[in-house]
């Protein structure tokens, strides 16, 4: 594998980055102001969680996104392929959105936030390991075999390392998700 | 100007300035890190035509172009220049074209990243990163320097094209001038083994013994000419031709020397008449006495000839020449380096003489500049006698058993033969005949040096006061005493122009150990230089060069 080969994958997410953008950049200009403004509001709410959290959320968000570019590369994805990397921020955002649309209190819609952030990190540890992790992808056998179990497509270190911390990193955001969620419960019910 | 010209100009003046008025124009628009960057693009593709054009020569310097039917190139101005030329823009644009071969060029640093292999998937990903820009620089630089490099290839083509032509007629018009300049200095030289004549000997590359007819200023080179091994040899006596070794042209034998004057004495005697004690005499009292001389070194060719007389000179002894073949003897006389001069002597064995076979070689006559009798006095019976009488018992020892006479005689009549000559016509080559073993005591007291000092100090104005004159006469009438008349009277009715000397080559009864003390070696040699007015006169008597 060379670096030319290699440019079919980094194209197709350059032009899928790019698209994303502009459609991004196209919804906020078509869309109404009413409902901009409803969701500028109700995203802000977010903010009364303390800056910690709204930091967690982010951080997982763009982890998210960053860990399935990279599980997209290590499986050569090119062209359409490269959807792999975005489906689960595009669900992540897709649930907030209707959210954002659904009139419900602002505790519910900070833990439906939650729920989302801690599926779409366990959902994305899921994918990484099952494509590269000889136990499957049950997270008592990731952290029975660890680095041990790492089979990526090309075998070299680097790629297994990256794979590895990846996985502990998305491992750490998850328990640190859950703590902070249930920190966020037991504030709400006492 | 025509006007029609003007106006073309005028016109093209006015597309040109428009085109870099829209060109500014549209360039200020560009962001500024964008302008930088097409700047620095420009600068890449510009150094990448250079680079093409100048590998393109270098590649192409040493693609000569041979001569038919020789083993020289073409010189550059006329016809290689023009060989090259061709490879040159061939390559030149191949090379504009290829973006692999350099690295100071963004479209071949971006060919080799794309190539880089390695198994971390992750690792090339990023590498792509860095690698997508570059290749995009690298279009715009290749279009710049295919379109830019293109012109410049088609106008440094025509001005190259151009100055060749310039060239090549310069040479056609001094080519015919350094021929004749060559042609006045190059000296006529004789084929020690076919004894043809030539002026231009073939020469031999020192690098790959390549043999070249004609190193002569031509279209292969006016002052050096480049041989197929593609080093350059000098083609004029100006520039070193005669310091490389030659061959004959006609029979490929090898010469000693290249554009030396030759003088050349052939020695005729009878078989132990002493030849070949009397040239390794010659030798080594003539480099020998030679050798203070700062600007003139001597030296004997063939070395190992000259090695084998110094032997005979230190031990004392001498061992017979060749009887089937003439032996050839040069001193070459080398003047800072260059030889200038070459003193051969042919050593004529007298079997050759007596038999039929001298006809086949006598070509040599052409060119004879001397020509050396060796009487030995012992052939004659009387002497021997006489030696025996004054208890010198060096007859035993060996003497020459020709008779003079014969021997006389008949070279007489091969050389009235081989030559030509009328019957009333003399010969003006100078011939010296040397008695020699003027050591013993029966003819020392006849001839020796000081007899014939005290003879001619007796009464010099007897013969005019010349000491020459009085040994001369002397030596002459010797030869009459004891019976050689007739040998004197026939060299003298062939040759105008004859001498005679007392020599003892040896110097004393043979012994082995005991070097040679040679008496009167080089003044026949020095006498015939004179009367052949060589330039080797001033340094056979001594004189300062």
């Amino acid at each position: 594998m060379n670096v030319r080969k290699t440019t079919a994958t980094t194209v197709s997410l350059l032009v899928l980055i790019a698209g994303l953008h502009f459609l991004f950049q196209w919804v906020l200009h078509r869309g109404s102001n009413e409902a901009l403004v409803r969701i500028i509001y109700r995203i802000s709410s977010i903010a009364s969680i303390g800056n910690f959290n709204v930091f967690l959320l982010k951080a997982s968000f763009w982890t998210v996104l960053f860990i399935n570019i990279l599980d997209t590369i290590l499986n050569n994805k090119v062209v359409f392929g490269v959807f792999n990397a975005v489906y689960i921020p595009v669900f992540m955002g897709g649930v907030l959105i209707g959210g954002v649309s659904i009139p419900i209190e602002t505790h519910l819609f900070i833990i439906l936030v939650y729920i989302v952030a801690i599926s779409a990190v366990y959902w994305s540890f899921q994918k990484l390991i099952k494509n590269n992790h000889l136990g499957g992808q049950s997270l008592v056998a990731f952290l029975k075999e660890g680095y041990n179990g790492i089979k990526t497509a090309s075998g070299h270190i680097s790629d297994r390392h990256v794979v590895f911390h990846s996985s502990v990193i998305l491992i750490a955001l998850m328990a640190i998700l859950i703590v902070s969620f249930i920190v966020y419960l037991t504030k709400i019910v006492f | 100007m025509p006007s029609f010209l003007g106006v073309f100009f005028d016109r093209i003046s006015y597309y040109w300035d428009q085109v870099v008025h829209y060109f500014l124009y549209y360039f200020k628009i560009l962001p500024l890190w964008l302008r930088y960057l097409l700047i620095i693009v420009f600068v890449f593709a510009i150094i990448g035509i250079l680079m093409s054009h100048g590998k393109a020569i270098y590649e192409n310097r040493h693609e000569w172009k041979k001569k038919p039917r020789s083993n020289l190139m073409f010189s550059y101005a006329c016809g290689s220049g023009q060989a090259q030329h061709k490879l040159i823009y061939q390559e030149a644009h191949e090379l504009l074209r290829d973006k692999k071969w350099s690295w100071l060029c963004i479209a071949g640093v971006a060919w080799r990243l794309g190539n880089f292999v390695h198994p971390s998937k992750i690792l090339l990903f990023f590498l792509s990163l860095i690698y997508l820009p570059l290749k995009l620089i690298g279009i715009i630089e290749m279009i710049l320097r295919i379109t830019i490099g293109t012109v410049w290839l088609i106008i440094a083509a025509l001005v190259h094209a151009l100055v060749l032509l310039v060239m090549r007629l310069i040479s056609y018009l001094a080519i015919p001038f350094w021929k004749l300049v060559d042609k006045t200095m190059r000296i006529e030289q004789h084929c020690p083994h076919c004894y043809a004549s030539f002026d231009l000997p073939a020469i031999k590359c020192p690098h790959c013994n390549t043999t070249h007819e004609a190193l002569l200023p031509s279209r292969c080179g006016i002052l050096v000419a480049r041989c197929v091994c593609d080093h350059f040899l000098p083609s004029t006596v100006i520039t070193g031709r005669s310091r490389l070794e030659a061959t004959c042209p006609v029979c490929d034998g090898e010469l000693v020397v290249t554009n030396a004057r030759q003088f050349s004495v052939q020695v005729v005697g009878g078989d132990t008449s002493g030849i070949t004690a009397f040239l390794a005499a010659f030798q080594h009292e003539y480099i020998k006495k030679n050798a203070k001389r700062t600007n003139l070194t001597i030296t004997g060719a063939p070395q190992e000839r000259y090695d084998a007389l110094e032997d005979m000179y230190q031990r004392g002894n001498t061992v017979p020449s060749s009887a089937s073949t003439v032996q050839t003897y040069n001193l070459i006389h080398k003047t800072w380096s260059y030889p200038k001069d070459n003193l051969v002597f042919y050593d004529v064995p007298d079997e050759i003489i007596l038999s039929e076979n001298y006809h086949r070689s006598p070509i040599f006559y052409k060119y004879l500049d001397g020509i050396i009798f060796v009487i030995d006095p012992l052939s004659v019976v009387s002497v021997r006698e006489e030696s025996l009488q004054t208890g010198d018992n060096r007859t035993l020892l060996g003497y020459s058993k020709d008779d003079a006479d014969t021997l006389i005689v008949n070279f007489t009549n091969q050389f009235s033969a081989i030559t030509g000559r009328p019957s009333q016509q003399m010969s003006k080559i100078p011939v010296a005949v040397i008695i020699n073993k003027i050591d013993i005591k029966a003819i020392r007291r006849k001839i020796g040096f000081p007899k014939i000092k005290s003879i001619y100090n007796a009464n010099p104005a007897a013969y005019g006061y010349d000491y020459g004159k009085a040994r001369d006469e002397i030596c002459r009438a010797y030869l009459y005493d004891i019976g050689l008349s007739n040998t004197a009277n026939i060299i003298e009715s062939v040759f105008v122009n004859v001498s005679y000397f007392p020599v003892s080559a040896i110097g004393h009864v043979i012994e082995a150990g005991k070097p040679f003390t040679p008496l009167g070696v080089i003044e026949p040699v020095a006498w015939l230089t004179k009367q052949s007015r060589s330039r080797l006169h001033r340094i056979t008597s001594n004189k300062e060069l």
